[in-house]
């Protein structure tokens, strides 16, 4: 059985570490994790928001 | 009127309406949804073998979709505006302005599609349809799937128009509050058009 390509297969398993492949990988991820962080600060910041109003609640003050 | 609180009045801990805050975690979602796409396609970018270049030709179709679907928004937040201030027409017996501003926001998104489909229908005509290229694919990809954003906010858009007699008669306030509402919709799609058109069309 014989090629007459090269197989051309992932840089990565092949040891090109530093390769445009695994760069673009690295930026991918950085997009994907900045939105992650951003949503979940914007979360975390209405929970944020949520406590300190509620702690401004008058005590027995139902709004049901 | 309804049993259901917040959904119109201001909860106090939140500071929004439940509805409001409805919308904000749905934006949130789509806002993920798009985080994806936006990450593939920078992945995909900056791995291309050969670079990718930015549709500099059809920028102006690109400018002109922008302004209609701009255009869209503001006639939907106007109908807004004039909900909120129960804005009538002048000599016409009390018919509500609103309907008008959002009857033209309406159009102005329909003709936004009609915009959008025919510069997909010009790239394939010259030949660089999805699968012509990496970077063809994705254009093709992420302004579909903002199509359909588009087009799922003329549905609603469509709905109110058709529901708001009666529940104007009945609760004002609460189409008042959908419009609002509404309107976030609206700007998280512009928004994600600005960024596409930068991303495709400019850089």
């Amino acid at each position: 059985m014989s090629f007459d390509l090269p197989l051309v297969a992932c840089a990565v398993c092949f040891g090109a570490a530093d390769g445009p492949m695994l760069d673009a990988a690295r930026l991918g991820v950085l997009v994907m994790a900045g939105f992650t962080v951003a949503m979940l600060s914007a979360f975390g910041l209405f929970f944020v928001r949520i406590a300190r109003r509620g702690a401004l609640a008058v005590p027995g003050d139902k709004d049901e | 009127m309804t049993a259901i609180p917040y959904t119109v009045e201001r909860r106090p801990d939140t500071g929004v309406n439940n509805v409001k805050l409805g919308m904000w975690l749905f934006l949130a979602s789509e806002a993920m949804l798009f985080a994806g796409l936006f990450s593939a396609y920078f992945m995909l970018r900056a791995g291309a073998t050969e670079p990718w270049q930015p549709l500099r030709d059809h920028l102006g179709n690109a400018a002109g979709s922008t302004m209609v679907l701009i255009a869209g928004t503001a006639a939907f937040t106007a109908a807004a505006g004039t909900a909120r201030a129960r804005r009538v027409v002048p000599g016409y017996g009390g018919v509500q302005m609103f309907r008008y501003w959002l009857f033209a926001s309406i159009l102005f998104a329909i003709s936004f599609c009609f915009f959008e489909t025919g510069e997909h229908a010009g790239l394939f005509e010259h030949h660089r349809g999805p699968e012509t290229s990496t970077q063809m694919a994705v254009y093709f990809l992420l302004t579909g799937v903002h199509l359909l954003h588009v087009a799922a906010g003329i549905v609603v858009s469509v709905w109110l128009m058709l529901t708001w007699p009666k529940t104007w008669r009945d609760a004002a306030p609460f189409i008042v509050n959908r419009l609002e509402a509404a309107a976030l919709y609206w700007y998280f799609v512009d928004i994600v058009w600005l960024v596409l058109v930068v991303l495709f069309y400019v850089v």
